[in-house]
Parts: structure tokens; C-alpha cells; sequence
């Protein structure tokens, strides 16, 4: 009777910075499954990069997990290097009479929930690729491209979107040091004779961790120096004065690109840091205890904000369907524009290619509306198509490629 | 079979039951706080006495059913009963507490392979014991009852001794284990070949090993040992579990425990550069003189320097007149003047020397003066003038090894607080400063000057504080002094147990202001619960020395 519901592998967690958030994902994306056509398979990654499953992983409260808690999941790995018909299954050592037994667990397609590295960057959706597993959202290329803030740019820079200059900076190799002598001639090129205040952000971190303003060259290398320790690059862009930030979400839908509800987020500090993104309204404390949280969703924010032109309504929608298109995304992607609500000057800024909550907040909202499970009904599908596609085109049969003789 | 058998019978039986249970948790318990005191004999007899280790209470039951079943010798034998049912009680009462002292420990017994060889000697010498007991009771007609009260005591009271009798006998096998890690660790060492950077000092080092690592660690990736470790086990156990062949530092932190100590850590970790942060009176007992103190600092310096390496001086902690004599030999001193005010002597020798320090809610900006590059200030995020002299003899030490003073400079930006030490926290608009980890006079007075710095316009401050614990015959002077300054500090002073420290209300009283005022509190959790009720946006609270739950409970054995 269960038998035709297709088993959803959610992977979430993760080893970046931005593992709780993932979880809050990840738990969301099981809660608002469709029952009647699928069964969601909980798959965690911890913090030390440890697989799990089991049904106590869906209790939000028990994370982080103790150690009685963990006696109760099962540690689970997935092979790459073996033959199968389809694809590997996840494995799972079980107690038995005789000692361990390899037990196999499968699933019908992996949804990735993972935020930023190893999770949003592309490089889980090329071990995906590569082991033939179905999967849901962008695919390895879309997403490595979105999470490296300078190719994003320089990609979308071809269309002519509406984009702010930027300086990247690379990590001094070990044992040279940054020279002030040549950065403040490289920004100024870029960014003008006075090119501070500025906003400092690591090239290839998803969330706002290490973004930071520096309004003196002493606070630049400051903030270099602190981004140099999470990521090898640096992007250096001229702060924008009387900011307002929107995002909008973007997915195709029967073939067409559309976007969602515009949001503009509230916020009292000078931009959105980790801090106000993801510990919005608490002190400072792990936000998993807090009992109501909804992750990306509990944050406040103005929805189809009123101060927004139509003009530039026009122009965001355009431009995220444009940087959609291009970069190749699927699934749901995020996409944060930043405005100068003086000159109403507007800027493509990131895309997230695996938003928090997976933005369902904005989709509720969008014209015509759709709900979360409605929203992960059509992650999954589309990720069945895309990934039935694909494996059409890696048919070693098709195409005359072969080199060795069979026979 | 009479009833008073078979009853005798299974009162034997459940006191063979209690005493097994009894030796053996009683063992884990002691166990457990002999390796707080990490297997230190010294240190464990010490902790026997001041913490009420000794056993009492089935001692006192012992001896209780000792009284009774000597009435029982005088033919009121049904009084044999009872005394044995006080023995198995007292024996089951010291069992719980042993049971509970083992489950509610704040640092539980961590079952390493020593661990289990010391319980296991343990139980042999107990054993051993008991069947003593056995051929005497075989060869003498002694009454059983006084055989089992006898055994009982003596098993209360010599548990803790036959534990540190089985570490002793284990020495020469323990000796061996080390000798083979130390030896791995060297080994690993002269293999991956990083950078070694040695830190000593009086005060200071903890603190400068964490600027410097943070320095370090924005240019290659660095490895500094955690916490105070700094003994030879406890740097060999880093080396041979943490040091990675990326680590291109190793920053190792280095305890004088005597003459000598300090030069054979220095076979263990040769450094290419080393720091002395200050030479002063801790230690005195191990030392007695202070001159000793300083060879004994200094045996750092003739290890780099036979390394080929330098050593950064931090010439304002040291005494003068020794370190002249060492500069008129040695020239791989390095000085850092981080006194501002103190006169500029050894100029061609100083490496850097600090013009001023000054802090403000920003934390701490030094203006220092470099050969290399003239004056500049330098910011850091840390709290306590005192961090000004570990700033200034990090970025000496990363300066020596090539790095630029502006990637220094923004290194430190970034550096981060030691937690409960003068650790400031923003929380809904209070300032908090976190001191609970200090227990040193000069410390609370830091904090105290910290609230002043820190005061928001329309703020209060306030203090929280059970005072300082073991500061001996100065208990009253020192917190007199204290409750002076604190008088000049602090708008409301929440004293938790102040009958403890009458002389700082006396003191503060007589320095405050029309305004403030003292409460006084028997717990620090109704404190803190007044906090939770009064506190306000604006308010600068400091928490000195308030973590009397750091230290384990009384075991009441």
C-alpha cells in the first residue's frame, strides 16, 4: 500500500557554518513533505561530517544530540565505488544475531538541504551526478556558480544586469603578506579616488559570516585578515548608502521562469549579519532551543514592500529571471538585490542557490500562490526530470563513444 | 536451624555484599578525584584534607556496632544483631555517597587504561588485605563481629591510601608508557619540523600564547597548546594528538616547576623563539628565591639560543639587575619596554617599546615604537590594561618571525576575549563583564576600573561578587582595600554570602556615594535572580569571581 510513495532522502545539517539553519531546512522541507506520494527519509550530516538517519533526528529539540540520543540513530555511509543497477543505496550497520550486519536503505532521490559549503556549492550535487543518484534543485554547475560571489558577477555582468563593482582580493600566499602600497591603487581604480566606507565579504561563504564594513584602510585589513581565515578570496565593494535590501525567489514552473513575493527584510544594524539573519530576537544563545523557531521564515520582513517602484519591480523580476536562466539554476533559488532608497539605484547582489526554509515564505505570498508541500512537490518532480535527462545524455550506449570492442 | 542463624547468616551474607560494593565504588570515587589532582600524591593528600576526604561516616558506624558487639562480649549477645545491621547500613550510606559523589561530578572520572590500572591494583591490595584478615581470623579465635567491624574500618579509612599505594607500585610501568610518548612525541616533532615558538612567565603567558597563535594563525596555520598545559606529558599528548603536518607554528606553553624543568621541556620542544612574559613571585615555595626564579625562566633562552633562535624579554617584569648581568653575555635577547612610563634603557636592543595604553568600550589601544617602523597603534578587543604588555610581546614575537606590523595590526582587531576573564558581552543593550575565572586582588581592581570605562550615559553599575577565597591572614586587609575601591566604582554591590567578607562592606561603605547601595544575598542564584528582575537597557554589570560551582562539591564521605 506504501509501496508507491517514493522514498525522499532530505540531506541537511552539514559541516559549514551554517549547520543549524540547514537543519531547521531540512526539518521543515520532512514536515511539509506530501504524505500521500512521498515518505521523507531523514539523512543528517553532523558537524564533524558524520551521515545518520533515524526517526529521533526529526525532533528539533534534541540537537544537538547527546550521546544518548545518538546510541538511538544509525551512522550511514553511501558507496560510490561499487557496481549497481540504478543507483548506491545508503548502508547502515545493524546489530543482528551474529554479530553486525550491512543493512541497505533505499530512496528514490536525494533533496539537498545543506546551506553553503559542501552542501549548496555544488560539490554534493557532483558526488550526486557522478553516483547517478536523482536529486532535487540546481545542478553541480548552477550551484558552484552561484556560490562564488566573483563568477556569479562576472557571469551576470555579460547580460548587463545591474550589478555593484567589485575588487577581488586574493589570500596572500603562506609566508607574503597583504600590502596596503598595492590595494589601495587597485580599489581606487575600481572604486574611485574615495573609495571608503566599503563592505569586505568572503568570496565563497554562503551566509553573511565574515561580511563586514570598513570605513578606514586599518579596518580593511582587518576585515581581509579575519576573511582570510574562512576563505581564500575576497570581494571588496562600495558600501551603498541609505541601503534597503529585497529578495525575490525564483523557480520555472510548466517551462516558465517565474518569481515570487518580493520580500524586504527589516533589520536595525547597518546591514543583515549572521547575527540578525539567523539569531534574529534572541540573545545571542543557540537558536535551536528556542522553541517556535521557524529559521529563515521567523525573521520580519515586509512582504511586496510598498516603496519599491513599479519600475524597479519590473527590473528585479527581469533580472532574476535573466541570472536564473543563465547560471542554469532549478529548484528554488533566492535571489537579494540591494537599493539605494535615496536615487532608487538597484543591484543584483547574491544568489543563494538553496535559500533557508527554501524561501516557501515568498512563494505563499506569490501570485498565483503556492504552498510549502506544494513547493517541495515540484522540487521533487522536477528534480525525477532533470536528473531522468540527464542520465539519457551519460548513456555510455548512445552516442558512438566506444573505444572498446565488446564482442 | 534456629532463626538467629539463618538471620546471622544472611546478615553476613548482605555485609559481604555491602563491603565489596562499598570498596569498590569508594575506589572509583577516590580514584576519580586522585586524577583530578592528576595522580599527584601530594597534591591528593592535600586535597584529603582541606576538601574532608576521610572517610566518617561508616567509620563512625564501625565503630558504633564496635561499642555495641563489645557489650555483646560482656553476654548481652542479642545485641549482636543490631551492631551488625549498623555496620551494613554504614557501609550501604558510604556506598551511595560514593555512588552519588561519582554521578553528580562536575569533571567525572574519565576511564583511561591508567585509570582502570590503578582501580585494579587497588582492588588487589583490598583483597590482599581481606584475606589477611581471614588467616588471622583462622589462627586466632577472634568473635566474627569484631573481625567484620575491624575490616570495615579499615577499609574506610585506608581506601584513599591503598589508591595512591597502587599508583606507586605502578610508577616504574608508568615511567615506561611516558618514556615511550615522550619519545614518539620528539620523534614526531624532528619529523614534521614546525616553527617552534616557547612561551614562559610568572603572569601573562596563557594570554600572550592566545594573541600570538591568533597572530600566527591569519598568516599559516597554527597550533598552540590549549588552555595551561604545559608540562611534558601534557605537551606530548598535544604533539602526538593535535600537531598535523599543515601545522607550519607550534606555540607550546612551558611551566617552571623547579630548576631544570623548563630546559628538559626544551629537549622535548626545541624552540626557534622563545618569550619570557614576566618573572615574579608565583611559585615562590617550588623557588624560594626569585633569582632562581629567573635562571630557572632563562634556561628558555639558552635553549633558543643553542637553537639559533631569539628570546623576546618583556624587560619591565623582570628584575633588573639580573637581566643587566644576563645582557652582558647574551646577545639573543630581544627587549620589549612595555612599561610606558618606565625609563628607555638598552635602546640598540630594543625590539619594541609601548608609548601609552589606554582602554575604552572598544577594548585596548597601545601606541608602541618599533625600529622597523617607527610609532603606530595598535587596537585590540580585549579588556584589562594588563593585556597591553601580552599584546605588545606578541606582535615582538610575530615581528621577529617576518611578519609585517600591518598584518599584525590586523590580526589583532579580530582577536578574541578569554572567556570569564574580563570578558565583555553585549546582551539586550547590558554590558556584561565577565570575571568569574580571577581570583587575584589585582584582577577584581581591573574590573572594577573596567565598570567606569564601560558605564553607558543613564546606566548603573553593578557589581556581583562573593568576594576572593584564599587569600589567608590578608582575607580582611584585601577585601577592605577592595571594598574601598569598590566604594568609588559601583552604584549597587550585590554581596552574595557577606557574612564571609565584612571588612569589604565596611570598606565600601565608607567610600561610597549618597546613592549607592549594598544588598546582600545567601546564594549567588537569588543574586542573580534580583539581576533578572532590576537590570536595565544601559546597565554595566561585573561578575567577579562568581563560579564557586567550579569547584567540586565536599564528597561528605
Amino acid at each position: 500500500m506504501t509501496s508507491n510513495r517514493k522514498i525522499i532522502a532530505v540531506i541537511f545539517g552539514g559541516r559549514s557554518v551554517e549547520h543549524d539553519v540547514s537543519v531547521l531546512t531540512g526539518l521543515q522541507c520532512l514536515d511539509a513533505l506530501d504524505q500521500s506520494r512521498y515518505q521523507g527519509l531523514p539523512v543528517y550530516v553532523d558537524p564533524e561530517g558524520q551521515w545518520w538517519t533515524g526517526d529521533l533526528l526529526l525532533k528539533r529539540s534534541l540537537y544537538p544530540h547527546s550521546e544518548a540520543t545518538r546510541k538511538q540513530l544509525s551512522a550511514i555511509t553511501l558507496p560510490l565505488g561499487t557496481a549497481t543497477h540504478g543507483w548506491p543505496h545508503l548502508l547502515t550497520m545493524k546489530k543482528g544475531l551474529f554479530g553486525e550486519k550491512v543493512d541497505s536503505i533505499p530512496f528514490d532521490l536525494m533533496l539537498p538541504a545543506i546551506h553553503g559549503s559542501n552542501g549548496e556549492d555544488g560539490s554534493l550535487q557532483g558526488l550526486l551526478a557522478f553516483a547517478g543518484i536523482p536529486f532535487a534543485g540546481s545542478r553541480a554547475l548552477g550551484s558552484a556558480a552561484t556560490m562564488d560571489k566573483h563568477i556569479t558577477k562576472q557571469m551576470l555582468g555579460l547580460r548587463n544586469l545591474p550589478l555593484l563593482p567589485h575588487v577581488l582580493v586574493d589570500r596572500p600566499p603562506e609566508g607574503q603578506f597583504l600590502d596596503r602600497a598595492d590595494l589601495l591603487p587597485r580599489l581606487e581604480a575600481i572604486l574611485g579616488d574615495q573609495p571608503f566606507p566599503v563592505i569586505a565579504k568572503p568570496r565563497r561563504l554562503g551566509s553573511s559570516v565574515g561580511v563586514q564594513i570598513a570605513r578606514t584602510i586599518d579596518d580593511l585589513e582587518a576585515a581581509l585578515s579575519l576573511i582570510f581565515r574562512m576563505d581564500h578570496g575576497a570581494l571588496i565593494e562600495p558600501l551603498v548608502p541609505h541601503l534597503v535590501e529585497y529578495n525575490v525567489a525564483v523557480m520555472r514552473r510548466g517551462g516558465e521562469i517565474c518569481t515570487s513575493a518580493i520580500e524586504k527584510p527589516l533589520k536595525s544594524s547597518d546591514f543583515l549579519d549572521f547575527n540578525t539573519k539567523y539569531r534574529a530576537g534572541e540573545g545571542g544563545g543557540p537558536k535551536l532551543d528556542d522553541a517556535p523557531s521557524l529559521g529563515m521564515a521567523s525573521l520580519s520582513r515586509d512582504i511586496n514592500p510598498q516603496d519599491l517602484s513599479p519600475a524597479n519591480e519590473a527590473l528585479l523580476r527581469s533580472a532574476a529571471s535573466t541570472a536564473f536562466d543563465l547560471l542554469d539554476l532549478a529548484g528554488t533559488v533566492r535571489i537579494d538585490f540591494l537599493c539605494n532608497s535615496q536615487t532608487g539605484d538597484l543591484w543584483l547582489n547574491e544568489i543563494n542557490s538553496i535559500p533557508g526554509s527554501f524561501a516557501y515564505f515568498l512563494w505563499q505570498d506569490a501570485s498565483p500562490a503556492l504552498s510549502f508541500s506544494d513547493l517541495v512537490s515540484h522540487l521533487v518532480e522536477e528534480g525525477f526530470a532533470l536528473s531522468k535527462q540527464e542520465r539519457a545524455d551519460t548513456n555510455t550506449a548512445t552516442g558512438n563513444a566506444r573505444i572498446f570492442g565488446h564482442g | 536451624m534456629s532463626i538467629s542463624f539463618i538471620l546471622q547468616a544472611l546478615l553476613v551474607f548482605l555485609w559481604t555484599l555491602a563491603i565489596v560494593f562499598f570498596v569498590l565504588h569508594r575506589g572509583r570515587a577516590y580514584l576519580m578525584y586522585f586524577q583530578q589532582e592528576e595522580y599527584d600524591g601530594s597534591r591528593f593528600r592535600h586535597w584529603l584534607k582541606d576538601r574532608h576526604g576521610r572517610d566518617r561516616l561508616t567509620s563512625l558506624a564501625a565503630i558504633l556496632a564496635g561499642g555495641l558487639s563489645f557489650g555483646a562480649a560482656y553476654g548481652l549477645s542479642w545485641l549482636d544483631t543490631p551492631a551488625l545491621m549498623i555496620l551494613i547500613a554504614g557501609l550501604y550510606e558510604g556506598f551511595r555517597r560514593s555512588r552519588k559523589a561519582l554521578l553528580t561530578a562536575k569533571k567525572p572520572l574519565v576511564s583511561t587504561e591508567r585509570a582502570r590500572r590503578i582501580l585494579a591494583v587497588y582492588l588487589a591490595l583490598m583483597a590482599f588485605l581481606g584475606s589477611g584478615f581471614l588467616i588471622i581470623a583462622h589462627w586466632q579465635p577472634v568473635p566474627l563481629i569484631a573481625m567484620l567491624v575491624l575490616f570495615s574500618l579499615i577499609a574506610a579509612q585506608i581506601a584513599p591510601y591503598a589508591l595512591l599505594a597502587a599508583n606507586r607500585l605502578l610508577s616504574p610501568f608508568e615511567q615506561r608508557v611516558k618514556a615511550r610518548y615522550l619519545g614518539e612525541a620528539k620523534e614526531k616533532l624532528a619529523h614534521l619540523q614546525p616553527y617552534i615558538i616557547a612561551i614562559t612567565g610568572s603572569y601573562g603567558k596563557t594570554s600572550t600564547k592566545s594573541i600570538l597563535a591568533h597572530i600566527l594563525s591569519s598568516a599559516a596555520p597554527t597550533l598552540a597548546t590549549p588552555g595551561s598545559i604545559n608540562t611534558d606529558m601534557g605537551i606530548t599528548r598535544v604533539v602526538r594528538e593535535q600537531l598535523k603536518p599543515d601545522h607550519r607554528y607550534f606555540i607550546v606553553e612551558m611551566g617552571a616547576y623547579g630548576p631544570g624543568s623548563i630546559a628538559r621541556l626544551c629537549r622535548l620542544a626545541p624552540p626557534k623563539l622563545a618569550i619570557i612574559t614576566a618573572v615574579g613571585w608565583a611559585h615562590y615555595e617550588r623557588f624560594k628565591t626569585v633569582d632562581r626564579v629567573f635562571d630557572a625562566k632563562f634556561e628558555m633562552a639558552d635553549a633558543a639560543r643553542a637553537n639559533g633562535g631569539k628570546t623576546i624579554v618583556n624587560r619591565d617584569a623582570v628584575p633588573q639587575n639580573k637581566l643587566d648581568e644576563r645582557l652582558s653575555r647574551d646577545d639573543s635577547l630581544i627587549l620589549v619596554k612595555t612599561n610606558p612610563h618606565a625609563e628607555a634603557v638598552h635602546e640598540t636592543i630594543t625590539g619594541l617599546s609601548v608609548q601609552s595604553a589606554k582602554q575604552d568600550r572598544d577594548g585596548i589601544s597601545l601606541v608602541i615604537n618599533g625600529s622597523d617602523f617607527g610609532e603606530i597603534s595598535l587596537r585590540a578587543p580585549l579588556y584589562g590594561l594588563h593585556q597591553g604588555q601580552n599584546i605588545a610581546c606578541a606582535t615582538a614575537a610575530a615581528l621577529q618571525m617576518g611578519m609585517p606590523i600591518s598584518s599584525i595590526k590586523a590580526a589583532l582587531a579580530t582577536v578574541p576575549q578569554s572567556r570569564h576573564r574580563l570578558e565583555v558581552i553585549e546582551a539586550k543593550g547590558i554590558t556584561i563583564i565577565d570575571d568569574a575565572y580571577n581570583s587575584n586582588p589585582s584582577g577584581f581592581a581591573s574590573g572594577l576600573e573596567l565598570l567606569d570605562i564601560l558605564q553607558k550615559p543613564g546606566g548603573r553599575r553593578l557589581l556581583i561578587t562573593p568576594g576572593m577565597v584564599e587569600l589567608g591572614s590578608r582575607h580582611d586587609e584585601e577585601h577592605r582595600t577592595l571594598g574601598e575601591l569598590a566604594g568609588q566604582h559601583v552604584d549597587i554591590a550585590l554581596i552574595v554570602t557577606p557574612e564571609r567578607i565584612l571588612s569589604f562592606i565596611e570598606g565600601f561603605n565608607s567610600r561610597k556615594n549618597d546613592q549607592a547601595q549594598l544588598l546582600r544575598f545567601a546564594t549567588q542564584d537569588e543574586a542573580q535572580n534580583w539581576i533578572k528582575d532590576h537590570a536595565r537597557a544601559d546597565d554595566v554589570i561585573l561578575y567577579e569571581n562568581n563560579l564557586p560551582d567550579l569547584y567540586e562539591q565536599l564528597p561528605g564521605f
